[in-house]
């Protein structure tokens, strides 16, 4: 049944669009929590130089 | 100013500048004609087929149109910065859709007004029908009342020429529906209680649009 | 306050996680072969549990509209902006199985029916309105002009449902007045994966909304300390 690769393509595609969007996500989230992290550090500096 | 009387006064400002210049008038009867014809040499029209086709033609040109129209409304306030005017007018601001829609209503019935004869003659349809006019009104009114709000919605962005039909068309499907299927049986000959059903669906359709766009307006337009 | 959010979140992935593969053994284990179709029958698990995440995707977009236009609290803004971005995921990973399924099924990649077509163009709005929030000037002109497309877009879902009264479809009816038109052990594939695309909805829209408050968080800070120095 030659039917199944309709099959395991339509299951594939679902899974690898979720994962992607996940995988954006999750960059995004690390990429601004070192954003933060970095912003944090230059206030704490600012407030010691105070 | 009560609401009316600044209602009038923009819709009359509307209509004399479009008496003075027509330039949205004959580009929305221009390009209704382009598509009723481009369509017919895409779809080889015969005789037996008029009929089924006709309806559909009628109505993707009136949208195509009205997309035309509804972009200019906003366009050319903005170019001489009379959205500001526009603002300060002492009228609530669904006034301002208020007048807006009914311009837009107006100038649309117009172009579809001079189109019909010559959609009636180049396909051999009978349009002169009370009937069928009064399905182009409620159709027309339901197109510009939603039409009216996202062209203001889309009237600040780059790409407001695209996103005006993006974020219509789909909204409209209802009143696209009704209006060729009511045109279809009206152009079949076929009575009132047959397509009383899309007649319904179009009116309700109206109001709850007018309803919502008024209520939705000012969250829009304020800046 | 933040942990006790990041243990929330860790726990709902642990769930979405097990409901997942338990929707999976239901789907290709429990779930019988049908008839006609065969094994390819199976996409419609995944794609009726994902049209169904869209349409609940676009609701909350609608009421998150209305809540940030009753009360301005940007947070609501970015529920509704997060949900219209995973509502569109989802409705496309729908149109797409289905288009799967239709190739051996109907023989035909694509079909103007009611229920696909209505499908594309409430797709197509979307996209538009997600378009419009990059292009569009000030945060709080976003948010509100975000907030009217999405309340009157809901207007699509059930445009979506009524195809079938409205216009003659081919697409499979399952969800008739008289009852369900599938088999029990079907169904029970179908809840459990409906079941884990709303865990997965969930976690997805939870992450995203987090992604956009720290981004908005980091703005703030920013401004603050700019406007500090030019003190």
């Amino acid at each position: 049944m030659n039917n199944l690769v309709y099959l395991v393509a339509a299951y594939a595609f679902a899974w690898l669009a979720i994962l992607a969007y996940l995988y954006s996500i999750a960059r995004r989230q690390r990429r601004l929590e070192h954003e933060l992290k970095v912003l944090q550090r230059t206030l704490d500096r600012e407030k010691a130089e105070r | 100013m009560s609401y009316w009387r600044g209602v009038m006064a923009m819709v009359a400002k509307d209509v004399l500048a479009e008496l003075r210049s027509k330039e949205a008038l004959s580009a929305m009867l221009l390009f209704a004609l382009m598509v009723a014809v481009t369509f017919n040499l895409a779809l080889e029209l015969r005789v037996d087929n008029v009929l089924q086709i006709a309806p559909g033609l009628m109505w993707v040109a009136f949208a195509f149109a009205g997309v035309l129209g509804l972009n200019r409304s906003f366009a050319a306030e903005q170019e001489c910065a009379c959205i500001e005017g526009l603002m300060l007018t002492p009228v609530d601001r669904s006034a301002v859709y208020i007048a807006k829609c009914i311009s837009n209503t107006l100038f649309m019935l117009a172009a579809e007004a001079l189109f019909l004869p010559v959609f009636s003659a180049l396909f051999r349809v009978p349009v002169w029908s009370p009937a069928l006019w009064f399905i182009v009104l409620l159709g027309t009114v339901g197109f510009a009342s939603a039409g009216t709000l996202f062209a203001a919605v889309a009237m600040n962005s780059r790409a407001r020429e695209i996103l005006l039909p993006l974020l219509l068309l789909p909204i409209v499907v209802p009143v696209l529906t009704a209006a060729t299927r009511s045109t279809a049986q009206i152009l079949d000959g076929q009575s009132l209680a047959q397509y009383a059903p899309w007649l319904r669906l179009l009116l309700a359709f109206d109001i709850i649009s007018v309803v919502i766009a008024v209520l939705s307006f000012e969250y829009v337009i304020e800046e | 306050m933040a942990q006790r959010h990041n243990d929330l979140l860790q726990t709902l992935v642990a769930l979405t996680a097990v409901l997942v593969v338990i929707s999976l053994y239901t789907v290709f284990v429990v779930a019988p072969t049908e008839q006609t179709m065969g094994h390819v029958q199976r996409i419609f698990y995944y794609h009726v549990a994902s049209a169904w995440v869209g349409f609940l995707a676009f609701l909350v977009a609608c009421v998150g509209g209305l809540l940030f236009l009753a009360n301005r609290s940007l947070l609501w803004d970015t529920v509704s902006a997060a949900s219209v971005e995973i509502g569109l995921l989802f409705s496309v990973i729908a149109l797409v199985q289905g288009s799967l399924w239709a190739r051996p099924v109907w023989n035909t990649w694509w079909t103007w029916d009611p229920r696909l077509t209505t499908t594309l163009v409430m797709c197509l709005y979307y996209s538009a309105t997600m378009m419009l929030r990059q292009l569009g000037g000030s945060e709080e002109r976003s948010a509100r002009v975000g907030a009217v497309l999405s309340i009157v877009g809901f207007v699509n879902v059930p445009i979506v449902f009524l195809a079938i009264r409205m216009w003659r479809t081919i697409h499979p009816v399952v969800f008739t007045t008289a009852g369900f038109a599938v088999a029990p052990r079907m169904l029970l594939a179908l809840l459990a994966s409906l079941l884990a695309f709303t865990a997965l909805y969930a976690c997805l829209l939870w992450m995203r909304i987090r992604v956009t408050q720290l981004a908005r968080d980091i703005s703030r800070l920013r401004h603050g300390l700019t406007s500090r120095r030019t003190l």
